[in-house]
């Protein structure tokens, strides 16, 4: 009902006077005045003039499905929004709808995350209304082992649409961070819940910085905002729809095709190519030079001693970037 | 799948302890038993077969299959749909998914496979007592390699 009632105060532009609203919806004045009340809670800036009515003077950043499907071409990406407040994480809230057999393409978005995740339990702090936090649940029916190419191609999507939006220069690190100014901008972390042969579900998460001013002593190094970057401040709403109609459009793509249509784009926006790198992996650590993108989506690096390696896992550092140098 | 994929199947499977391996989408179907040194494998597009429908063969194969099955069909084996990273626990300082002799139930998470930071988290397909673990904490484990040996409750 309170989506109603927004839908009728957006439409009209104009005064809307309570009773049309209570004689339209079939609503007593009081439940109107209610509803209104709880909009004006939630950030929408509403002005109410005694025998004119209600009018929608502002609407908020925030990212319900009512805010962010206006900017949506999708056909099931974001087609079903949960979104929250505060949550533990949106992967961990995610995995639960999953478990739960909620379809493909619904997102869940938060305006904070007390224990966002990153790599392997490491934690990505996402503050209150100023970057997005948010994860789908994607159940494409292909093979398990074509799974890992779901990161790189989000990954691709957001920096078309983040380019298309801000004209910033944003770009891949291999395989999960999108990096603007060599700094982070945005984290992607990809879970699967498989058997050998069939794909029970995949969540994809990201945290993306937005309109952060400026970061802490001991992350700002490392960590940027399209805000911190440009002092300019972004709607997440329509960032978030971009995202998601560039990822619809070539997760369909990739579903038929796989990676190798991607290949390009990959390496365009890769930021490490040709760069000086350090892979640091479980067991072991070298220095080389990363010079391509396999076909699988993997990293091709060639060591000092002229060995040419395949990176499917790890953490690859570039001089010069996220401090280190 | 095409025939490189296949004979790619067909080297991992036989490295691996597996004795059968099966594979089942849309309109073809795969099914490799090892006895032995022998190496069966039938692969079919039904789409582009007029008579002889996938179906049919499959169960052709199958039926010298089930003999096979007299030690071990008690021992379940759960191999990695993934070439990455094997993981025993959720993060550094967690506990491990399982150890031997733990029992599991069907859906249970028993490790995680990361490749390219794709977390794959691997359910038990069985009920069971993990009689075996086959794979080092934080080593790189191939497409089809066995993880665990689960005995069948």
């Amino acid at each position: 009902m309170k989506n109603k009632i927004l839908e009728f105060l957006r439409q009209s532009r104009d005064f809307v006077s309570g009773e049309d609203i209570s004689s339209s919806l079939g609503i007593s004045r009081t439940a109107v005045w209610k509803y209104i009340r709880a909009l004006k809670e939630e950030g929408y800036e509403i002005e109410a003039v005694s025998k004119k009515g209600y009018r929608l003077v502002n609407r908020p950043d925030i990212l319900t499905y009512s805010e962010i499907k206006d900017y949506l071409l999708t056909e099931y990406m974001g087609r079903k929004i949960f979104y929250y407040n505060s949550v533990t994480s949106t992967n961990i809230i995610a995995k639960e709808l999953a478990e739960n057999g909620l379809e493909e393409g619904t997102v869940i978005i938060a305006e904070e995350q007390t224990l966002g995740k990153g790599r392997m339990g490491r934690k990505w702090s996402t503050p209150n209304g100023e970057a997005i936090a948010m994860t789908i649940i994607l159940r494409p029916e292909i093979s398990p082992f074509m799974a890992p190419s779901i990161t790189p191609i989000l990954a691709v999507s957001a920096v078309e649409a983040l380019r298309k939006l801000t004209g910033f220069d944003v770009k891949i690190k291999w395989p999960n961070d999108i990096v603007l100014d060599s700094k982070k901008l945005c984290g992607i972390l990809t879970e699967m819940n498989s058997d050998m042969d069939m794909i029970n579900y995949i969540i994809v998460g990201m945290g993306l910085n937005v309109n952060q001013e400026n970061f802490d002593d001991e992350i700002k190094e490392v960590a940027v905002s399209l805000k911190s970057f440009s002092g300019i401040n972004f709607k997440r709403k329509i960032i978030i729809a971009e995202i998601l109609n560039e990822f619809e459009k070539n997760y369909e793509i990739f579903k038929v095709k796989g990676i190798s249509e991607f290949l390009d784009k990959l390496k365009e926006y890769s930021v490490l190519l040709g760069k000086r790198v350090k892979v640091i992996s479980i067991n072991n650590s070298f220095e080389g030079e990363a010079i391509d993108i396999d076909k699988d989506g993997s990293l091709i690096v060639k060591k000092d001693n002229g060995e040419i390696t395949k990176v499917l896992s790890g953490d690859v550092s570039v001089r010069g970037m996220y401090g280190y140098i | 799948m095409n025939l490189r994929e296949i004979k790619e199947l067909i080297r991992i499977i036989d490295n691996s302890s597996l004795t059968e391996f099966q594979y089942e989408k849309d309109d073809y179907k795969i099914f490799i038993k090892k006895e032995g040194k022998v190496l069966k494998n039938k692969y079919t597009e039904s789409v582009e077969k007029e008579e002889t429908s996938g179906e049919a063969l499959f169960t052709e194969v199958e039926e010298p299959a089930k003999q096979m099955e007299k030690e071990d069909e008690n021992l379940f084996v759960v191999v990695s749909p993934i070439v990455g990273t094997f993981y025993s626990a959720p993060g550094p300082e967690a506990p491990a998914y399982v150890k031997i002799g733990d029992r599991v139930k069907k859906g249970d998470v028993l490790c995680i496979v990361e490749a390219m930071k794709l977390m794959n988290e691997i359910n038990s397909d069985v009920d069971g007592e993990i009689v075996e673990i086959l794979a080092e904490n934080q080593s790189i484990v191939e497409y089809g390699q066995p993880l665990f040996k689960i005995r069948k409750v």
